[in-house]
């Protein structure tokens, strides 16, 4: 009977600890262990005065007291929406900003606007600059919002501007690929080389860093693709573009950014928050006398 | 100025008054409350934690350095207790009660027994 108990008390306080993913990352990193140790004091009363029926009432009471204190935490933790907000408005300002900026080529002489053409003799030097900049912007206006120092800030826009122009290159140069695995499968896998140089710089924050690779190419492949649904992305960009047109395609960048913003901000915020406890099972049995 | 705080939660009013009279650990405050409402009231982990992090953020508790003897309790327990605020919030709260139940008894309201 003893061992009954024993084994419902720690499968109990197993339980309590994994329901606890419920809570908010930030709040759980200062009173996750707080939390487990309560209900492993709680449980032990339980249990001394009313057996497993009294472990099982406990239950009865903890699950709706997690689901409503997670959810009111959840929407109260502030600085965790504040993240995400400025994560996703970020991606959504540098996707369409590139596009923006290249349609003043518009407006600049004939020469210097055939850099930014992609069916001119320049089409090597247009698309590593047309890439750059998609690099520049996205990684410099996400490096706002991690707060870091400068010298990591510079190594994210760096690590952005080198994995946009490899991803971009991998599919010009896969374009093959296309036919094997198709179109999306193809975009995914070069957009992951993009995921790999941004999680060597995530690496020094966390090994968890790995599950970038994956969140960013799925996100950037469907930017992709909501960027290629658009009728008018093939338009040329130098050449007779009305204003409604150009707005269209800046509008494109815009719902492209959004998507891959809400696509990889949990990841991120996965990777990036800190957890100041480990995952082991408290003893828990130190009930105050 | 702690006008602003007013009127305070269920659970919150429970902490600040478990914690007028003694520092207590969270599994102390539960207990606390359960006992000075015959069990009517019960803080579940959650509810005490989440509440705890707000008043903490309002500044009407602060943590306390007493630690527990080793021997006696565990000392990763946090310990808290009640700040001048939140003495000053607890007493407006109370007294906001207190008219209430005034004024309940003026209208002749049946009492539950």
């Amino acid at each position: 009977m003893r061992v009954t108990t024993d084994r419902s008390l720690s499968l109990s306080l197993r339980l309590y600890r994994s329901l606890l993913r419920a809570y908010p990352a930030a709040f759980l990193a200062e009173f996750e262990d707080l939390l487990c140790q309560a209900f492993g004091d709680l449980a032990h009363r339980a249990v001394r005065t009313k057996g497993n029926w009294g472990l099982l009432a406990l239950w009865m009471r903890s699950i709706p007291d997690i689901m409503n204190s997670a959810l009111r935490e959840r929407f109260h933790s502030a600085s965790d929406w504040s993240f995400r907000l400025r994560w996703i408005l970020a991606c959504s300002i540098a996707i369409p900003t590139p596009f923006a900026l290249i349609f003043l080529g518009k407006f600049i002489p004939r020469k210097l606007g055939m850099l930014f053409d992609s069916s001119s003799d320049f089409v090597t030097f247009a698309f590593l600059l047309s890439t750059s900049l998609h690099g520049l912007t996205s990684g410099y206006l996400q490096s706002r919002v991690f707060g870091w120092k400068r010298p990591r800030r510079f190594l994210w826009v760096l690590a952005t501007i080198a994995g946009m122009i490899s991803a971009m290159a991998l599919l010009r140069a896969f374009f093959p690929l296309q036919t094997l695995i198709g179109r999306a499968g193809a975009q995914i896998l070069c957009a992951s080389a993009l995921g790999i140089i941004q999680s060597l710089v995530l690496m020094r924050k966390s090994v968890r860093a790995v599950v970038w690779i994956p969140a960013t190419a799925i996100g950037i492949a469907v930017a992709w693709r909501i960027r290629e649904a658009m009728p008018f992305v093939h338009l040329p960009i130098r050449g007779d573009i009305g204003a409604d047109t150009a707005f269209l395609i800046v509008l494109g960048g815009l719902l492209a950014g959004i998507a891959y913003g809400v696509l990889t901000v949990l990841p991120l915020e996965w990777i990036l928050l800190p957890r100041a406890v480990p995952d082991a099972v408290p003893d828990g049995s130190t009930e105050a006398s | 100025m702690f006008e602003e705080y007013l009127p305070l939660n269920h659970a919150d009013f429970h902490i600040l008054l478990a914690l007028a009279d003694d520092e207590r650990h969270g599994y102390a405050i539960m207990l606390h409350v359960e006992e000075l409402t015959e069990g009517a009231v019960r803080l579940g982990p959650g509810t005490l934690y989440t509440s705890i992090k707000r008043l903490l953020g309002s500044g009407m508790i602060t943590e306390s350095a007493l630690r527990p003897d080793a021997e006696l309790d565990d000392q990763r327990r946090r310990y808290y207790k009640l700040s001048k605020l939140g003495g000053k919030v607890l007493a407006a709260e109370a007294g906001r009660m207190e008219r209430m139940l005034k004024h309940a008894r003026s209208k002749r309201v049946p009492r539950v027994v």
